[in-house]
């Protein structure tokens, strides 16, 4: 019993609780789509150009692992100084997913060589490949009467479609939440 | 400060290279250029006309630049932005004079028009560089070719016999002509008759040269045309003729591999004491005794029909029969065992797990020893991972997932962790194995597996 005591607290130190269940992966999916919804596209822009800023330069590294962590406080000081941090720290979550999932998303021959792709070129991949990524969920997914409801669809398409796609969760549901309530920057002439 | 876009930098930066070296090697000396004849520039034009434009539509220049370069000096602004070159006292200076690659925002470009007139400028003073009377003597030697050569068929003379006629010699040794001969050179005789030397035509194979006034594309199709019938030739009939005769056999692989293949699995319940089956009735039990039979019966009937013709014996049996037995509650073993069937030597591979797998981690480790089990030299590691071989350390892992701030991002952690090598903790989680990203760590292992046993069994 003492044995048994022992583990459960040891384990319970580890993994407090479960911050990626169904339960919380909804919440974190309905959260981004509220501050997605809230943020008007030069907002939107800023969030992308800073994510890509730090992804190639500060945090730029070749072991993953420190990229990821340098990211996340890094992302985490940047909102610290925002008007409304937990909006900005969605954002910046979805935006920095989006760009970390970039070379899954394209297709094979889009997909960075040694040679970087036309910008352009790539960003129009992108967006054609998120555009029929949501049109499969809604597809498949049908209607939903609020965010909540949304998030739980998105949840649920992306644990099942992951074999289809092959796309992490992260990649699909940031992905699905962007093109979903982002709102677009305008066009340059 | 503004920032320059990539491609502006790169044409100005050619235009200006281009008009240093021409310059410098006289390629703008108004002489050289009187020199050069009117057809030689007229030729550098179009040249600098078609080929610019060229290469303006291949390298994206009408578009913006993806990338640009800010030059910057004094205190560093925009430190997250990499340095390509740095004048500067110390790294990453408070002074200097630096080179960074930024974003293209705000960005000086120059338009496509402008850029495609440097493509042509570039262009037209390559080619003014490369023409001169010579370039254009030689090209019109190309397009109408005047005398013939090597390369050329000679020209016909209208006033030459089709034919070439070997030149009259006279026979010292006709018989009966001696006299009429002699009176032929001494100038009595107007002709020597029916002593005069017989002609014979020489017939020489037509050429197959360029003809000297046939047009450049006719001669380029006429010889596209040889080369295509000389590969039609060569595929059906010289060095590539095995490719249709395999063709023609692999056709019937699809039905061999049906007739043939037959793996086979059985598992024999562990509560039975060994040896209380015999192989045989373990197969029986399985549904296969009937199908393995056949198998073999075939086998052999193919061998005798192959001793008759004296052809190479079929492959062994083993080759395409397997047998393996995976057994639950019995003292861990791993062996082969050898067993006959109507006469013919077979193995059987067999794996005991003591009991079945009580959580998800063991049940990965069971999926490498079933893999062992079916392909005897799988081996799935570090070089074969997808995570890298470089492998992220599990407590930065479990650290970096305990937080679900920035939830989104974090998960890419999950990534690094291959659970089909280290499940690092990831495998005690169901939450994060609902979204772990199976797509490419089982995907990468499943194709591990199938390629190692192809290798071994030559099939799938």
């Amino acid at each position: 019993v003492r044995a048994l005591v022992l583990l459960l607290a040891l384990r319970g130190t580890v993994f407090a609780d479960e911050p990626y269940g169904a339960a919380s992966r909804a919440r974190q999916v309905e959260r981004a789509l509220t501050a997605l919804a809230a943020s008007d596209p030069a907002a939107l822009a800023r969030a992308e150009a800073d994510a890509r800023r730090l992804a190639r330069g500060p945090c730029a590294s070749g072991i993953a692992l420190l990229q990821l962590e340098c990211l996340t406080t890094s992302l985490r000081r940047r909102c610290a100084g925002e008007e409304a941090p937990a909006r900005c720290a969605s954002v910046m979550d979805v935006v920095t997913s989006n760009l970390l999932g970039e070379e899954r998303l394209l297709p094979e021959s889009e997909r960075g060589g040694a040679a970087p792709k036309d910008a352009r070129s790539r960003a129009r991949a992108l967006h054609r490949a998120r555009g029929a990524l949501a049109l499969d969920f809604r597809l498949r997914m049908g209607p939903s009467s609020s965010d909540g409801e949304l998030a739980a669809q998105i949840d649920r398409y992306c644990l099942r479609s992951a074999d289809d796609t092959g796309l992490p969760w992260q990649t699909c549901a940031a992905s699905l939440a962007w093109t979903i309530r982002a709102r677009p920057p305008e066009v340059r002439p | 400060m503004r920032t320059v876009g990539t491609k502006t930098v790169a044409t100005l930066a050619l235009l200006g290279g281009a008009v240093a070296a021409a310059t410098a090697t006289g390629v703008l000396d108004p002489r050289r250029l009187a020199g050069a004849g009117a057809g030689a520039l007229f030729g550098a034009g179009a040249f600098a006309a078609l080929v610019g434009t060229i290469a303006h539509r291949l390298f994206g220049l009408g578009e913006p630049s993806g990338q640009a370069v800010r030059l910057s000096s004094g205190p560093a602004l925009w430190e997250a932005e990499p340095i390509i070159l740095q004048a500067g006292e110390d790294g990453r200076a408070r002074r200097g004079v630096r080179v960074t690659l930024a974003e293209p925002d705000e960005t000086i470009d120059l338009g496509p028009r402008a850029q495609h007139a440097i493509c042509v400028a570039v262009a037209l003073l390559l080619a003014l560089a490369c023409a001169d009377a010579r370039t254009v003597r030689q090209l019109a030697a190309f397009v109408a070719p005047s005398e013939g050569g090597s390369q050329v068929c000679p020209a016909l003379d209208p006033a030459v016999p089709a034919q070439v006629r070997a030149a009259a010699r006279i026979d010292p040794d006709a018989i009966g002509c001696a006299l009429v001969q002699r009176a032929f050179q001494l100038g009595y005789a107007s002709s020597l008759g029916d002593c005069a030397p017989k002609e014979t035509p020489i017939v020489k194979p037509p050429c197959t040269l360029r003809q000297y006034d046939e047009p450049p594309l006719h001669y380029a199709w006429r010889l596209f045309a040889s080369f295509e019938a000389a590969a039609r030739r060569a595929v059906g009939e010289g060095d590539f003729g095995g490719l249709h005769a395999f063709a023609r056999r692999a056709d019937h692989l699809p039905a061999l591999a049906q007739a043939e293949e037959q793996v086979l699995r059985s598992a024999p319940r562990a509560d039975r004491p060994p040896g209380a089956h015999t192989r045989r009735a373990a197969l029986a039990e399985a549904g296969a005794l009937d199908d393995v039979q056949a198998v073999l019966r075939r086998h052999r009937i193919a061998a005798e029909l192959a001793a008759l013709d004296g052809e190479k014996p079929p492959a062994d049996p083993s080759t395409f029969l397997g047998f393996y037995c995976y057994a639950v509650g019995a003292p861990a073993a791993r062996r082969h065992l050898p067993f006959t069937l109507d006469g013919q030597p077979l193995e059987a591979a067999e794996l005991v797990e003591p009991a079945a797998p009580a959580d998800e981690a063991e049940a990965l480790r069971t999926y490498d020893r079933l893999a062992r089990l079916y392909a005897r030299g799988f081996q799935y590691g570090a070089l074969r991972s997808d995570s890298g071989i470089e492998r992220a350390a599990p407590s930065g892992v479990q650290a970096l997932l305990q937080s679900d701030d920035f939830a989104l991002t974090r998960l890419y952690a999950l990534g690094l962790i291959d659970l089909y090598l280290d499940e690092a903790g990831v495998a005690r989680r169901p939450d994060l194995l609902e979204v772990y990203p199976y797509e490419r760590h089982l995907a990468n292992f499943v194709e591990t597996f199938r390629r190692q046993y192809r290798r071994e069994k030559g099939r799938l």
